[in-house]
């Protein structure tokens, strides 16, 4: 699944460790999901969508309505 | 959460994140440090003891020996799982999961097809030894391939 994250974090200017420790989980784990290699679940998800203060439909694109991200 | 710490050797300081996520690391390889330790002194028991029979799969051992090891074996696998468990992540639960599940697939595919060759008579008899090994073999593999992909 394509997401935003690596642009919602670069803004920010935090390291994969900084959000990882944000929401949680290990450096790998944000690099498996802002790679697409792992599909949040969804209280993961909802963890990151209170995070940036945005939907889980903003950071997330599932190609359902054909919108494409930049990555 | 803004403290910073210094990198023995290199300029730019950990922030208090990034030695969150060590201090996880070093935990995760203590805890799978303490397993291996027990592993090795039941490995060394059985290797002091049995040196000479070792391979004999016929040859019986004390069984005092094989029940203190078989209990080693559960409280490790117990406790080392439960605590490595809280260690991990979702998606380090989610590659180990998939990495069982690999194992499982390899057993339930690989013992029948030795049996059916053994009952034709082109392989010997299946051992189990052997299919525990291949079947540990496959989810090293998984999970090394889930992990590092």
């Amino acid at each position: 699944m394509k997401n935003r994250l690596r642009i919602l974090r670069a803004e920010r200017g935090w390291s994969q460790a900084e959000l990882g420790g944000r929401i949680g989980v290990s450096r790998q784990a944000v690099n498996a999901i802002e790679t697409g290699k792992h599909d949040p679940s969804l209280p993961l998800a909802f963890k990151l969508s209170r995070l940036f203060g945005m939907g889980i439909e903003e950071i997330f694109d599932d190609g359902a309505d054909q919108q494409t991200w930049r990555v | 959460m803004m403290a910073q710490i210094s990198r023995p050797g290199v300029s730019e300081p950990l922030s208090d994140f990034e030695r969150l996520e060590r201090g996880r690391r070093q935990r995760k390889f203590a805890i799978v440090g303490a397993l291996a330790l027990a592993g090795g002194v039941g490995g060394g028991i059985v290797g002091a003891q049995q040196s000479d029979r070792l391979f004999d799969l016929a040859h019986p051992w004390p069984p005092l020996l094989c029940l203190a090891l078989a209990a080693l074996l559960l409280l490790a696998a117990a406790i080392g799982g439960l605590v490595l468990r809280r260690q991990a992540d979702e998606v380090e639960r989610l590659a180990k999961l998939k990495a069982a599940h690999a194992g499982a697939s390899v057993y339930l595919v690989v013992y029948p097809i030795w049996f059916l060759l053994w009952k034709g008579g082109f392989l010997p008899e299946p051992m189990h030894v052997l299919l525990y090994a291949i079947v540990v073999v496959a989810i090293l593999l998984a999970s090394l391939f889930y992990r590092f992909r």
